[in-house]
């Protein structure tokens, strides 16, 4: 049974890379797009030049490369983000979800596998940005082993967080429209593109109630100032325990979306 | 024969702007093995809403299910395995960005077949689907579609089929195509057919419901469900005196040269006209006996 679901998500993204592969133009845009998001940062850090501002001082003082991890690992987790609550979504409005739903696989099966989806075209985008940034600007980014475990404890936390949106889209079925306000007010206390610390000093707190502050920050630690266990061994432990908070809220949300919509009838529409 | 699908009880209402609309009121119904089973009625009627209970997707408010013994709420995955459905835009839940064999493959998987290869060239050949079976179902015509959908629903050999409008929007090619499939492969399979085309569940099934307001109205054989309508018959006939017809009980002119009977006898009301013939050399121009529709069946029992 656990093997045939495992199976199942390899079909799921067997199909996904199928149908990417249609979309050639899109997908050509998507990677160029990449490389032009990374010269814009690049330009955008030159202008600094050699100086170093003393809010960088804690990241290594290269502001090149504080927004590279910071981008980078944004954009990754967003991806991923997206790539769950969007899951369902996507099912919906093709129609297909229910011709799926006919068929003997769990609801949490089809969210995993693009999840998983995501997260390949998520290391896909980080594998060109560095070997456009490593050939045409000499940028390179040397982490310690710590920043996958980070990097996947954050993308735990994401899947179940794209589960809740993944299971409220069955409840509220515009409630993805609300990801892109919910990413830009994050982003801004999260210490993406500068430190918090060139916050107002009432507004820096408000980063240590928001989930992905603990991603950032320790993929920071591990990416730009190589950090040992024991440094980010907070960071760990409260990402630990986002991952569990939320893939519990994820698999409960989606179970009562699910039962939502089939008492509802709304499982072909969206 | 013995019962396969049973539904007890049920009631299913929708909430819309406040208000419960009842789409499935208080339903009985059980369907016999290897059954054609028409499920009738007026747009809005409950149709669709009890193939998707039947199928899982919709969860009954009131009342039990059961398909081979296996209850839909609880057992749904156990009922998935036997089961075939092509419900609802079925031309929509297909991947259109993938060719008609990837489809295939995809729902073989996701329905635990793990070596399709066999069974997808057999229904590509069915559905005469083979010579576009590699190219993207976005090129399909909608009968194409149509049988993709089919051959989808049939990958598990299920032994139960739910239909809803299966041939609606099919060119008369691929609907005759389709009917001839179920009469003659499928003799073995339990079908539940929800159509509001009384000429498709006449030619195919074997006993039908009326379903009403989500009321089960009228239950039964077509000539069960005729007889009980109309215990009569009528003649008709077109000759060029039709008065000498009169004498005959239930005989009515209506139209020029025209005479209806209507008779519980066909064949004594038959000798009878052939006597009067016979003595008066009436010129017979058309003869015809009317029997009634399944058409005047629906409409008696959606006004009753």
């Amino acid at each position: 049974m656990m093997l045939d679901e495992l199976r199942k998500i390899g079909v799921f993204i067997k199909r996904d890379f199928h149908i990417m592969l249609t979309y050639r133009l899109a997908f050509s845009a998507m990677f160029l797009n990449m490389v032009f998001s990374l010269l814009y940062f690049i330009l955008f850090g030159s202008m600094f030049g050699t100086r170093t501002p003393t809010v960088l001082l804690p990241y290594g003082g290269d502001y090149i490369y504080y927004l590279l991890v910071g981008s980078i690992g944004w954009g990754f987790l967003w991806t991923v983000m997206n790539a769950t609550s969007a899951s369902l979504r996507n099912e919906m409005m093709m129609g297909t979800l229910e011709s799926v739903m006919l068929t003997v696989t769990r609801i949490s099966t089809i969210v995993i596998a693009y999840t998983i989806f995501g997260c390949l075209m998520g290391l896909l985008t980080i594998a060109i940005i560095l070997i456009v940034g490593f050939f045409l600007f000499g940028i390179t980014i040397i982490g310690n082993i710590y920043a996958f475990f980070v990097m996947f404890l954050s993308t735990v936390m994401m899947m179940g967080l794209g589960m809740v949106f993944g299971g409220l889209t069955l409840w509220i079925k515009n409630i993805g429209n609300t990801i892109p306000l919910i990413q830009n007010i994050a982003m801004f206390f999260c210490g993406v593109y500068f430190p918090i610390t060139i916050l107002p000093k009432i507004l820096q707190p408000i980063a240590k109630f928001i989930p992905f502050y603990y991603s950032i920050e320790g993929l920071r630690k591990t990416l730009q100032i190589n950090s040992s266990l024991s440094e980010i061994y907070y960071f760990i432990t409260i990402l630990v325990l986002l991952d569990v908070l939320f893939i519990f809220l994820g698999l409960f949300t989606l179970r009562k979306g699910v039962v939502k919509a089939k008492k509802d009838g709304s499982l072909s529409f969206y | 024969m013995n019962e396969i699908i049973s539904i007890k009880n049920v009631t299913k209402q929708y909430k819309t702007k406040g208000e419960y609309i009842t789409a499935v009121d208080n339903l009985n119904l059980s369907i016999k093995k290897h059954e054609v089973f028409g499920l009738i009625g007026p747009t809005g009627a409950g149709k669709t809403t009890v193939i998707k209970m039947l199928s899982t997707l919709i969860i009954p408010d009131k009342g039990s299910i059961t398909i081979d013994g296996y209850d839909v709420v609880r057992e749904g995955n156990k009922i998935k395995r036997i089961l075939g459905v092509l419900a609802g835009e079925f031309t929509r839940s297909l991947y259109w960005r993938l060719t008609g064999r990837q489809n295939l493959e995809f729902f073989a998987k996701l329905k635990n077949i793990w070596h399709p290869q066999e069974r997808i060239d057999y229904l590509t050949e069915l559905f005469d689907l083979k010579k576009w079976e590699n190219k993207l179902v976005m090129r399909y015509s909608t009968g194409m579609k149509h049988k993709l959908a089919f051959a989808i629903a049939l990958l598990n050999d299920p032994p139960i089929l739910l239909l809803d409008e299966p041939l609606t929007g099919v060119d008369p090619i691929t609907s005759y195509e389709i009917k001839k499939l179920i009469r003659e492969d499928f003799r073995e399979k339990t079908i539940m057919w929800a159509s509001h085309n009384l000429y498709e569940i006449e030619e195919m099934c074997s006993r039908i419901g009326l379903l009403n307001h989500g009321k089960l109205v009228l239950e039964g054989s077509v000539e069960a469900l005729k007889k009980k309508y109309w215990s009569y018959e009528r003649i008709l006939l077109i000759v060029d005196r039709p008065q000498i017809f009169l004498e005959i009980d239930g005989a009515k002119i209506t139209g020029k040269n025209r005479v209806e009977i209507k008779t519980d006898d066909v064949t004594a009301t038959l000798k009878k006209i052939v006597d009067i013939c016979i003595q008066n050399t009436v010129n017979i121009e058309e003869i015809k006996t009317v029997k009634p529709t399944l058409e005047e069946v629906f409409i008696a029992g959606v006004k009753k």
